[in-house]
């Protein structure tokens, strides 16, 4: 078992081959889902902004119309 | 006839399916990957030359080779995008580069490791792996020239148009490296890559080559999805989704 | 004053038949940018000054001794020639664009790709052929023989526009982006590559005693390719960068 283990002595260089693909495996996952998020956010943001700005816009011309 | 086309095509149905889509496509995916590497690392017997160190094949080859495929689906979608303007082919474009680019620098590192046992260095200037280099640097510009611009139209077909410049060099660039590397060669030197190959050792690394492609297709999904929503930002369905008040697609 | 050919023409009536033939319309622009070129011949010299002090560089950082500059000779003046391309790549179009020709020229009735052509082949003639015609006088300086000094002449002068013309895809690209200068290498130095290498094999065939004419073909199919093709690329690009 041991031996199998040891891979023949090669067995550093099959952890950091096998590590590096492992890490870029699920930060490739992680980073989609986080710039997913990311954009909902700032999109959210934007909206929410745009919104503000439309309500005032509307009752400034309502209060112009009063006048 | 091009009805269930469009549908399948328009941005909300794109939206609620990407979702769907990249989970479809991962959890077999990882299944694979699993299956695979057990293959890869315990089932297949060792070479007879480069005894367990050969064992890299199964992360370095699906790397790669991926690397390509992303570069080329890259340039396709970015094709497709100039010629119909179909936003979501740009979409799919943009959420290739950073995938693509991931997967080259494994490959890079996976075949520096494979080499310091095979050639006693870390880094050889052999063909494949200097062209791998050059495709990190093709994916650098690449995005680079996207985020340059604000405009996300704009980046969109500037990036797209120097995809296609960039996929049509490749060939040129691969054999003239190829080229170059066989005016060098010295005698001592032993290439990447499996020695006639047996079945026990191919079934692993055909399993993997799958599995790493259902993975780029389940993440581009997920990418996809945000960029659709970025890029339909204006649009009734799109204000819908971050408002919460629909999932979009339901329809 | 900018372009003569744009008010001729577009001024009277942009949808009638274009008042030039092709050929002529080519000369036209080829010699309007070669007298703007000269006019601004700082901007000029400075990419053939820049690869003579590259060139000039190396002895110093390395060593002066014959054998060794003889044998680097060929990389080195490459090099140096494909750096002072990149170098004066940003100025392709930026003029151009800032004072509104570009606009102009987007407005003609003939094919973009074709005034850019002229255009690119203008900027080889004022920013690359100083290089090339340099590049045989400094390589004596690092003793090269002169079997390999008109290989490398040779391969200058099929190589350099090939790079002038692919740089042209680069610099349509960023030619609206402020600061553009690093990405711009970075976008067209990796589409560079072979002809750096089959221009330096070439040379270093020549110097080895060897057939050179088998690299010096390729460089001449990528020329060809490169005129039938990246000016179309550019006039592309350059239709993104002016919306």
């Amino acid at each position: 078992m041991e031996q199998s283990l040891a891979m023949g002595g090669y067995a550093g260089y099959l952890a950091v081959a096998y590590g590096v693909t492992a890490l870029v495996i699920l930060g490739n996952l992680v980073a989609a889902r986080w710039r997913f998020r990311k954009t909902r956010q700032r999109l959210r943001e934007q909206l929410s902004r745009r919104a503000g700005r439309a309500e005032a816009h509307n009752s400034g011309a309502t209060v112009g119309r009063e006048s | 006839m091009w009805t269930w086309f469009f549908r399948l095509a328009s941005p909300p149905h794109v939206y609620a399916l990407a979702g769907k889509l990249g989970l479809w496509f991962l959890i077999p995916a990882f299944a694979l990957l699993a299956v695979g590497t057990w293959g890869g690392l315990v089932l297949a017997p060792p070479d007879y030359q480069q005894g367990d160190a050969f064992r890299i094949i199964y992360v370095h080859v699906p790397s790669a080779y991926l690397s390509m495929l992303i570069y080329v689906t890259m340039a396709l979608a970015g094709a497709i995008g100039l010629i119909w303007r179909m936003k979501l082919a740009h979409a799919v474009a943009a959420s290739c580069a950073p995938i693509g680019a991931s997967f080259t620098f494994a490959a890079l590192v996976t075949g520096a490791v494979w080499g310091k046992p095979m050639w006693g260095t870390y880094w050889e200037w052999d063909p494949r792996l200097t062209s791998e280099l050059i495709l990190l640097f093709l994916y650098f510009g690449y995005m680079g020239l996207r985020s340059a611009y604000e405009d996300i139209n704009q980046a969109d077909r500037a990036s797209a148009i120097l995809a296609i410049a960039g996929v049509a060099n490749v060939p040129i660039i691969h054999f003239s490296v190829i080229w170059w590397a066989s005016l060098h060669q010295g005698p001592t030197l032993s290439k990447l890559g499996a020695p006639s190959i047996s079945g026990a050792m191919l079934w692993p690394l055909l399993t993997m080559i799958l599995a790493f492609t259902l993975y780029f297709l389940g993440v581009l999904a997920l990418r996809v999805k945000g960029e659709v929503l970025a890029r339909e930002f204006q649009s009734r369905w799109a204000e819908d989704v971050l408002r919460g008040i629909s999932t979009a697609g339901s329809q | 004053m900018a372009l003569n050919v744009a008010t001729g023409t577009s001024s009277r009536d942009a949808a009638a038949e274009p008042a030039l033939g092709l050929l002529a319309l080519f000369w036209v622009i080829l010699a309007r940018d070669l007298r703007v070129g000269l006019r601004r011949w700082t901007d000029a010299s400075n990419s053939a000054l820049f690869f003579i002090l590259v060139v000039t560089l190396f002895p110093l950082a390395l060593s002066p001794r014959a054998e060794q500059l003889r044998m680097i000779a060929p990389g080195v003046l490459w090099i140096a020639a494909l750096l002072a391309t990149l170098l004066s790549l940003q100025l392709l179009f930026r003029s151009d664009l800032e004072d509104g020709t570009l606009e102009q020229l987007l407005t003609l009735p003939y094919p973009l790709g074709w005034m850019l052509l002229a255009k690119t082949l203008a900027h080889w003639i004022i920013t690359g052929m100083p290089v090339v015609l340099m590049a045989p006088i400094l390589a004596i300086t690092y003793q090269l023989p002169a079997t390999a000094l008109s290989v490398l002449t040779l391969s200058l002068l099929l190589g350099t526009p090939t790079l002038s013309l692919l740089g042209s895809i680069g610099a349509a690209l960023t030619a609206g982006l402020r600061g553009a200068g690093v990405l711009l290498v970075f976008i067209v130095a990796p589409l560079m590559l072979p002809v750096l290498i089959l221009g330096a094999r070439a040379t270093d065939l020549a110097l080895a005693g060897e057939d050179p004419t088998g690299p010096l073909y390729l460089l001449g199919a990528l020329l060809v390719l490169a005129v039938s093709l990246a000016p179309v690329v550019a006039a592309g690009a350059i239709r993104v960068s002016a919306d």
